[in-house]
């Protein structure tokens, strides 16, 4: 009976406009009727929220979202609430949310105007303060020292977005790279790659705390910015949103943040006791004493503007907009003499650019390699080198080419310090190379022994030696019958590439993934980097396509590219 | 700088590795059997004397070959919930995302195996008076998947470690659980070389197991 009251109370409460919106039932109704609350999480956001393994997961955002959900419990009365948990990533955090899969967004997120037409945040109970992280006795002490330096961040986060709309007002240059997670961006910095680590303090200090010796790095600078992080939940739900303020209200009344502060930034954490060390800021005390859902842009004093028309079709007038004050620019094409900004055309093409670099650096790499080793595999008796040269095929097809990468980057010039130098671009580049390589070398294999054993016998016999045979008989077959084969493993490669944003480079995927972020508008960005991806493809399919009609041994038709074939070219 | 060997432990697999491990297996079968699945219709449609029926298959194919998987995952995790109106999960949507996109990968292959048989084959099963259908089920499909079943199951270790771009959509495969493992106890070197041996073993076992069962079909090195 109580419950009946309860739920016929709040339904009242709704305001009516909730019901034009939509009609699917409140959130409460819905967990109600369910007994379960989903949280969404996230695996490794700092002291915020990570797991701890097997589906758990832990961290001050998430203890404070089991607080509101055990408020919720006795609130509807419920002997019984399932607490699930799933976890999200800043890709798909808000859609999840707007669609109901999550009910609580329990990360890192930051309230800000443009995710504001999209979801509902509660009060904010943690600012975030944006900082650099540095090596000890580096010099670099605010944004002033950056002139000349290398910054890292990770993408698809807003902190360069910033950096580059503070170091505008004071006329620096410095050059940005990304990582492809926080992780990945500290690592960056602990190898000398770059010389400034631009993140959430919480971030900063959590990665300190996890290195090998937390004693060579500090946080320095001034706060470049404010991020009030906030509980993200459905735009459509207000009566949602007061109970879940409701509950930090009674959070802060019961003096619980403090503690829950010690717990999660001063104490050893699972689940290795690090310690993040991270002392309370006067900002979030602020947010404490006076609870509010401000968005991002109320705590700073510059501005970004973001695209503002949110309605549903495409706008690819973003692409026309700065990549430092949001504004759109008269020359689409954005050259840098236009009030020193630059477009995120500009942009996308430069990552165009770099992609096609790459791929195609890594696919002379690949020929280059392969096509001898897979002929050579063919003709070697040596035990020794026909097995090491097995292992090499073996050893760069059967890795992840993104665990390759990495490993050719962060790993390798641990051990020989001449790779320390060696530009990102170039070692995304050989291990795309070695990788397809490894593919090459197993189709000129079965290329060549595609080849009737007569014909290299019959060449032989006429005096020629082995290399020559090779030369001159079998390799032009050869070569013909894997044209085929190579299209694809050269329309791969192109594909592939995009693994080089792991190692920072501003290709094509990196652009797609930190524009996105930065405009909020994932549609489009996502379906012109596609639509290049298939241009380039295409293109170069269509040009073996013609290098195969133009290599083509007159007189054979079009199913050249078999043994049966080469056989009909004897003149 | 040397590693930290205290990183590898037994709860590093139970608490990290496992369930992303079990995702990766989980959707390389899934992907295998309903990629083959599409993909021998996807191959018999490509070849069909039916104009537009080839040409819808040819053009799904080459789309689906010429954008990068990490961007079809994206695409269909965008969109799929626009058409059906309510949200799927990550993992369903790499369920599906993958058996679509293997099937134009599987759908290649299953076609050039029909197409390296002779003419003579069908031609031998319609005078027999088996009907096209009798003849593609019981003449051409055994001897194709014959063929091709090296080159299938090597496509199926390129899937299998193209399961670890599903981080672009959040899912836990078993890169992830590395890469987390590495994160939150603040050894990434320590967690990709272990991934790269992890991966390595499994992936070489499989490439092997291709080469035996290679020699047992009696066709080692006749296949490009």
């Amino acid at each position: 009976m109580l419950r009946t009251i309860l739920v016929v109370t709040l339904f009242s409460l709704a305001p009516p406009e909730s019901y034009g919106q939509s009609s699917r039932p409140s959130t409460l109704e819905k967990i109600k009727e369910t007994e379960t609350i989903t949280l969404g999480v996230r695996d490794s956001s700092g002291a915020l929220s990570f797991t701890t393994g097997y589906g758990q997961y832990d961290g001050y955002q998430v203890e404070i979202c089991r607080r509101i959900a055990s408020d919720i419990k006795s609130r509807l009365g419920l002997s019984n609430l399932k607490v699930k948990y799933i976890a999200v990533s800043s890709q798909n955090r808000i859609s999840l949310v707007q669609n109901g899969t999550i009910d609580l967004e329990c990360g890192s997120t930051t309230n800000t105007l443009a995710r504001q037409r999209d979801v509902a945040f509660a009060n904010s109970v943690f600012i975030e303060e944006v900082r650099m992280a540095v090596r000890r006795g580096s010099g670099i002490s605010s944004i002033g020292d950056l002139g000349g330096k290398t910054i890292v961040s990770t993408t698809g986060s807003q902190p360069v977005q910033i950096l580059r709309a503070r170091a505008r007002g004071v006329d620096i240059e410095f050059k940005t790279i990304y990582g492809k997670d926080h992780a990945d961006s500290f690592l960056l910095l602990e190898t000398g790659r770059a010389d400034a680590f631009v993140m959430d303090a919480s971030i900063l200090a959590g990665n300190i705390a996890n290195s090998r010796n937390p004693g060579l790095f500090e946080i320095v600078g001034e706060p470049l910015s404010l991020e009030p992080i906030a509980i993200m939940l459905r735009r459509d739900d207000p009566e949602f949103k007061s109970v879940v303020n409701k509950s930090i209200e009674s959070l802060i009344a019961q003096g619980e943040l403090p503690r829950l502060w010690n717990k999660w930034f001063l104490r050893p954490i699972p689940p290795n006791g690090r310690i993040m060390g991270l002392q309370l800021s006067e900002a979030t005390k602020q947010a404490w004493e006076t609870p509010s859902d401000k968005p991002a842009e109320q705590y700073r004093n510059f501005s970004i503007e973001s695209a503002t028309t949110h309605q549903g079709g495409m706008d690819f007038g973003i692409f026309c907009r700065g990549i430092t004050t949001g504004r759109i620019m008269d020359d689409c094409l954005g050259s840098r003499a236009d009030h020193g900004d630059t477009t995120y055309l500009r942009w996308l093409l430069s990552a165009w650019r770099w992609t096609l670099v790459v791929a195609g650096i890594g696919f002379v790499v690949a020929l280059m390699i392969g096509l001898p080793v897979g002929a050579l595999r063919t003709v070697v008796t040596a035990k020794w080198l026909a097995g090491s040269l097995t292992l090499f095929t073996e050893l760069f097809r059967n890795v992840p080419i993104l665990v390759q990468v990495f490993i050719w980057y962060f790993v390798v010039p641990n051990f020989i310090s001449l790779f320390k130098s060696v530009p990102a671009y170039l070692v995304v580049s050989l291990g795309l190379g070695l990788f397809t390589a490894a593919r090459i070398s197993e189709q000129m294999r079965a290329g060549i022994l595609a080849i009737p054993r007569g014909q290299f016998q019959a060449a032989k016999a006429l005096g020629l030696s082995t290399a020559q045979c090779y030369r001159y008989v079998l390799m032009p077959v050869a070569l013909r019958i894997i044209i085929p084969p190579l299209t694809s493993e050269a329309m791969n490669i192109i594909k592939n590439s995009a693994v080089a944003f792991a190692v920072s480079v501003p290709e094509l995927t990196m652009f797609a993934m930190q524009a996105q972020e930065e405009t909020a508008r994932g549609l489009e960005v996502y379906a012109a980097v596609t639509m290049i991806y298939i241009l380039s493809a295409l293109s170069v399919n269509r040009l073996l396509n013609f290098v195969e009609i133009q290599t083509r041994i007159p007189g054979t038709n079009n199913h050249s590219n078999d043994a049966s074939a080469a056989k009909a070219a004897r003149p | 700088m040397s590693l930290d060997l205290s990183f590898y432990s037994w709860q590093l697999v139970t608490d990290y590795l496992a369930k992303g491990f079990i995702f990766s297996l989980k959707l390389t079968s899934c992907a295998t059997l309903f990629g083959i699945f599409f993909g021998v219709f996807l191959a018999l449609a490509r070849i069909s004397k039916f104009k537009s029926l080839s040409r819808s298959a040819a053009t799904y194919i080459n789309t689906m070959r010429a954008v990068p998987l990490v961007m079809l995952i994206l695409w269909f995790y965008l969109l799929v919930p626009l058409f059906i109106g309510r949200p799927i999960g990550a993992e369903l949507s790499a369920y599906l995302t993958f058996s679509l996109f293997e099937a134009a990968f599987f759908a290649e292959i299953i076609r050039s195996g029909i197409q390296a048989l002779p003419r003579g084959q069908t031609m031998a099963g319609l005078a027999l008076g088996m009907t096209y259908r009798q003849t593609v089920r019981y003449v051409i499909l055994p001897q194709a998947f014959r063929h091709t079943t090296p080159i299938l199951l090597t496509q199926v270790i390129v899937l299998f470690q193209d399961t670890s771009l599903v981080y672009a959509i959040g899912a836990y495969d078993w890169l992830k659980g590395f890469e987390i493992a590495g994160k939150n106890y603040g050894r990434p070197i320590e967690a990709y070389l272990l991934a790269a041996l992890s991966y390595f073993v499994v992936c070489f076992a499989l490439s092997r197991l291709v080469l035996i069962l290679k020699n047992r079909l009696g066709m080692n090195g006749a296949s490009a």
